[in-house]
């Protein structure tokens, strides 16, 4: 039965008509929130003092500024370093019961590039034994877990070769920078494992911050309200601070559409730091920061969170060199910013979705030659690739 | 010019193959050249590229729009991408212990198999072998700019053959031509036209 277009027609129309409503209340916010960002630009300790109260009241997650004021906007520096930038990126392939092998595989991509230097590139593929994909609390590895260790075997690559660097190195990689921990586990998941894969993914970020490997976390077309959520928050009055959490005056706005109004091309926000329980997981040098960058032209903006290890975000030199690197990077790549590096790690880490079956038929020709037989694919696989057509989808 | 690898097997059929080569790898063959696939049977075969073909993708295509694209993004391109060169090689024979046939090869060349330029020497032995038999090769494949071919392979043989002091072969070659052509007479002139501009030595 094919997709009832009137019916999905009818309810577009209805939806598009709703949402015309809710951008003009959408607006009105982001006014409210243009005049709060204006009202508490300079109040940087008061609103340091805020964060702090709140956050021992309940879970929070907002940005809480360092030094520089809420409006602050700069240019990348002129001169600033040339650092080795390290690029990596992972694709995985989540096992399912229902191939007709069981299997599960992390590959990273790291690409480098140092101006004047030919770039290189390398990828890393680890298949997980029988151990890793059935642990010892029984059940089969989550994705969560297959997505940590990706992100683990990331770090530790970065690092590794980060060592054979003289010059300073640039790590960087897509996406937010920390991890955060999955807490929807049940029982049937591998919690055992994950703890131990979390507590090694906190440990390489100390080891990287301890070798002075600037870390970087690039987030493309950012939703967070951090920012937001910390006006929303100074304007919260103090007898009512309790409920702050259901004060918001702001809802829907995010940190790009109030940002985009006065960040110019090239330009970035202020520091701050990431304010929330998960963070307060990572270590003093390592904890979370960000910034806003509008990696856009002038035609276009275009703002992006660049997050950064805490050690890193005390260095304003060091803050330059990657608000610079990371605009010399994105213009790389012409009318679509994105940093080059990445792209190409990506490129060299993705499984693709014949490279997955292949890989199968490699398990499945090699358990035939040493006498054993595949389990094979369940019905309910072949039904599927029977509706389809044999056209598989794979989201690696 | 001694031999050297250019790539390798893409894929193969009776009639030719499709070698893939890197970008960097792209400076040695030239179009109309004669290369050499040794196989491990024992024979080699032989044959001419006809073809270059250089692929794009979406990170290619987004590149190519870039006002100022960088050294380093460009040299990346080139040396480290898998986005190899195809290049289309028509079968114009083979050798057998020393032999050389201008007949089909008894079966074609593997997957990856590697691809050689010839040398000079190897060059003059295979096309002053025979009588021109693997002309026929080039004149019943419709699909290729023959008159720019044979102009492009005469050009480079009749070099080696003269560098190698046998100054008639490329009047043997043409005449040759001239008589396989002689009841096809648009392609007939079409190639004597591309053969007019190659820097042929007493043509």
């Amino acid at each position: 039965m094919p997709v009832n277009y009137q019916d999905i027609k009818q309810q577009i129309k209805q939806n598009v008509s709703q949402m015309r409503l809710q951008q003009v209340e959408r607006n009105a916010r982001l006014e409210l929130a243009q005049r709060l960002l204006e009202q508490y630009a300079g109040e940087v300790e008061f609103l340091q003092q805020r964060v702090e109260v709140v956050s021992r009241l309940f879970g929070l997650r907002c940005a809480r500024p360092l030094y520089e004021p809420l409006d602050f906007c700069a240019e990348a520096p002129i001169d600033h370093a040339c650092p080795v930038v390290l690029a990596a990126d992972g694709s995985q392939v989540n096992p399912s019961r229902h191939d007709e092998v069981v299997f599960g595989l992390i590959n990273v991509g790291l690409f480098r590039m140092m101006p004047g230097q030919p770039a290189t590139e390398v990828a890393d593929g680890h298949l997980f034994s029988d151990d890793e994909l059935y642990p010892a609390q029984g059940g089969m590895i989550n994705e969560d877990l297959v997505a940590l260790k990706r992100d683990l075997r990331e770090r530790n690559f970065l690092l590794e070769k980060a060592h054979q660097e003289d010059e300073l190195v640039l790590a960087l990689v897509d996406g937010p920078l920390f991890y955060r921990k999955p807490r929807d586990v049940s029982g049937a998941y591998a919690d055992a494992e994950l703890e131990k894969a979390f507590a090694e993914f906190l440990n390489v970020n100390n080891k990287l911050a301890h070798h002075g490997i600037a870390m970087v976390g690039y987030v493309d077309k950012p939703g967070a309200d951090l920012l937001i959520r910390l006006l929303e928050l100074a304007d919260t009055p103090p007898s009512e601070l309790a409920q702050a959490d259901k004060h918001r005056p702001l809802r829907r706005v995010s940190d790009v559409n109030l940002l985009g109004k006065f960040l110019a091309p090239g330009q970035r926000s202020a520091v701050f730091a990431l304010e929330s329980t998960d963070a307060r997981i990572f270590s003093e040098q390592t904890k979370p920061h960000f910034f806003y960058l509008n990696v856009g032209t002038a035609t276009k903006s275009y703002l992006v969170r660049v997050e950064i290890p805490a050690w890193v975000a005390r260095d304003t030199e060091l803050t330059g060199t990657i608000h610079a690197v990371l605009l010399e990077q994105c213009r790389m790549m012409g009318q679509k910013p994105y940093p080059y590096a990445l792209y190409r790690a990506h490129e060299i880490a993705l499984v693709t979705f014949k490279e997955k079956q292949q890989i199968g038929e490699m398990i499945a020709f090699e358990l035939r030659r040493q006498g054993q037989m595949p389990e094979g694919g369940s019905n309910k696989q072949s039904a599927k690739d029977a509706a389809s057509g044999g056209k598989g989808r794979y989201n690696g | 010019m001694a031999e050297i690898e250019i790539g390798r097997l893409l894929r193969a059929g009776t009639t030719g193959c499709v070698i893939g080569c890197r970008v960097s790898q792209l400076d040695i063959p030239v179009f109309g050249g004669l290369v050499s696939i040794p196989l491990e049977s024992g024979y080699q075969v032989y044959g001419l590229i006809h073809d270059i073909h250089i692929d794009d993708d979406g990170l290619v295509r987004q590149l190519v729009t870039t006002p100022s694209l960088s050294e380093d993004v460009l040299l990346d391109n080139r040396i480290n991408r898998n986005v190899p060169v195809e290049i289309s090689v028509l079968f114009c024979g083979y050798a057998q212990a020393g032999r050389i046939s201008h007949l089909l090869p008894p079966r074609p060349p593997l997957s990856l198999d590697a691809i050689y330029t010839c040398s000079q020497e190897e060059l003059v032995r295979f096309t002053g072998a025979g009588q021109f038999g693997y002309f026929r090769h080039v004149l019943r494949n419709e699909e290729i700019p023959l008159g720019e071919l044979l102009a492009a392979h005469l050009e480079q043989a009749g070099l080696a053959h003269s560098a190698a002091g046998n100054s008639v072969w490329i009047r043997s070659a043409t005449q040759e031509l001239i008589t396989l052509l002689r009841d096809d007479y648009p392609s007939l002139v079409g190639v004597l036209s591309a053969l007019r501009d190659a820097q042929i030595p007493n043509f």
